[in-house]
């Protein structure tokens, strides 16, 4: 890091601040702490989160085991060296006579894959009726207030905010 | 300057860091006598059309190969056996004990540290984006080499220009909430379930027009993406934290485009590509100052000294809610970026490759040749 960097031997965070900023902001900190600790959490609300992410997730966790599977080969990566001489020695028929049972796990993979990309499809799919159901719902029962009080977020992006430059 | 420059990385993949970065010099090394090709044991289709099998070459002496290295790498027999000048690239392996006992990938690094001596001392230079990986190689080997920091380019021109998915886009900033985001493998030793509790504590507490993005490979580590699933459903932010799983490079720039602030609480990086992108994009980063992070970021981010969650969330939304703090971080972050200017880190190749050339191969290396 810079020489000037205003991080101190206790300060909880440091950045591009001088020392009194970091002193001030780290003040802030403690009195919002502090103040939001007494309150309770505002109650989880709106829709449920996507369920189609976490199908996507938990499929691609499962390609991702049967990718990793050595099957039917012994995995002679692993063990003992006694282990794994012995499954050197096991493997040579298997390598010639389990072709099949490796056919078939190819083919599994390959579904499995194909599952995957149909699920990411869905979930894109899945969030993007979500989002259009958000901003309907927002147009028609949200109180003005409320659009005035998103205001500061699009402000604070609006700097950044740009137009797509291609692609998609 | 005389020679063939060659990448080799075993396996490249579709959007992994380490892929990401070899892809990444490719252009720089062309004038240094980069081979366009990455030499690979294998790759992944979409990216094969880069490539070219690591055995089809014929090594001469005054050629130079890079080998890239982040865990147990099938590649210590060529390394051993190579004509020309070795330099390792060392993008850092994650240490064992983040991962579940006994598990594929606890066995993969611990084996990828064990070997990792022998590689470095089998190796003329070493490179590495970061010093810390420098230290961490030193410390693992015992021994010293030429070493140069050689960071991954990242133009913020180039990076703000890229095609992104318009239609994610819109859809972030439909919303009007302000968007957190995480980018990288879902891994352990991200602390995503740390990032996860921060954000819950801004989101119950602070501001409810927010949303976490945590985008990356969830393949990695099932048991971790299983563990993180169920953290989020205990959590009153739940409803608001989206994990996306791998998404295509132009998702991936909506993200980017579409965040209003990057956090990462990682506890171990070699380098960390994500963070410097999201500079590039003009989007507050805040980082646990863990590992390479600090040296990465420099000054331009706010790095946080502690495991503490809700003070994370507060320091954020210090920084977001007064708008002339933001806007100096977002400025100290370009400023930042000057160091990974595809000029500067072109310079860095040039007199990495240089020295190494100008200086005898090693004992190890002239055995190489046998």
């Amino acid at each position: 890091m810079a020489g000037d960097s205003s991080h101190t031997g206790d300060a909880f965070f440091s950045g591009p601040f001088d020392r009194d900023e970091v002193a001030r902001l780290a003040s802030a900190v403690d009195a919002s702490l502090a103040r939001h600790a007494r309150a309770t959490p505002a109650p989880a609300g709106g829709p449920h989160a996507p369920a189609a992410w976490s199908a996507v997730a938990r499929a691609r966790a499962a390609l991702a085991v049967l990718e990793a599977s050595s099957a039917p080969l012994f995995d002679a990566s692993r063990g003992s060296p006694a282990a794994r001489a012995v499954k050197r020695v096991l493997n040579l028929p298997l390598a010639l006579l389990a072709r099949p049972q490796r056919h078939f796990n190819a083919a599994a993979r390959a579904a499995l894959a194909t599952c995957c990309d149909a699920l990411d499809e869905l979930a894109r799919a899945d969030a993007a009726l979500r989002d259009a159901l958000v901003v309907r719902d927002r147009r028609l029962a949200g109180p003005p207030e409320e659009r005035e009080h998103a205001a500061p977020t699009r402000e604070r992006g609006g700097a950044r905010d740009r137009e797509p430059s291609g692609g998609a | 300057m005389s020679g063939r420059v060659f990448q080799v990385v075993e396996h490249l993949r579709d959007g992994d860091g380490v892929s990401l970065v070899a892809r990444r010099f490719v252009p720089l090394l062309a004038p240094l006598g980069g081979e366009g090709p990455i030499l690979v044991r294998r790759a992944d289709a979409a990216v094969r059309g880069e490539t070219a099998p690591v055995d089809a070459v014929a090594w001469r002496a005054d050629d130079v190969a890079v080998v890239h290295v982040s865990g147990h790498s099938a590649l210590e027999p060529l390394v051993s056996r190579l004509p020309a000048r070795v330099a390792l690239y060392f993008h850092n392996i994650t240490p064992p004990e983040f991962f579940g006992p006994g598990g594929g990938l606890a066995e993969y690094t611990r084996r990828g540290w064990a070997q990792l001596p022998r590689l470095a001392r089998a190796a003329d230079a070493w490179f590495a984006p970061s010093a810390y990986n420098l230290r961490a190689l030193e410390a693992a080997s015992g021994t010293t080499r030429p070493s140069h920091v050689i960071p991954p380019p990242c133009d913020p021109a180039a990076e703000r220009a890229a095609p992104l998915d318009a239609l994610r886009l819109a859809a972030l900033r439909a919303r009007g909430e302000t968007n957190f985001l995480t980018v990288g493998r879902l891994a352990p030793n991200k602390r995503l379930e740390r990032v996860m509790d921060a954000f819950d504590w801004y989101h119950g507490r602070i501001d409810r027009r927010s949303r976490l993005h945590l985008v990356g490979d969830a393949t990695l580590d099932p048991d971790y993406v299983r563990r993180l699933l169920a953290h989020r459903e205990a959590l009153g932010a739940r409803a608001a934290i989206e994990v996306t799983g791998k998404v295509s490079d132009e998702t991936l720039h909506a993200h980017f485009a579409g965040a209003h602030v990057y956090l990462t609480l990682s506890e171990h990086e070699g380098f960390c590509l994500p963070p410097v992108v999201a500079l590039a994009h003009d989007v507050p980063v805040f980082a646990r100052a863990a590992a390479a992070l600090p040296e990465t970021l420099g000054e331009g981010a706010v790095l946080l000294h502690a495991d503490d969650p809700p003070r994370t969330a507060e320091v954020v939304h210090a920084i977001l809610a007064d708008e002339g703090l933001r806007r100096r971080l977002v400025a100290a972050g370009r400023r930042a970026l000057v160091r990974f200017a595809p000029a500067t880190v072109a310079a860095a190749w040039a007199a990495a490759l240089g020295a190494l050339r100008a200086t005898p191969r090693r004992a190890a290396a002239a055995s190489r040749v046998g």
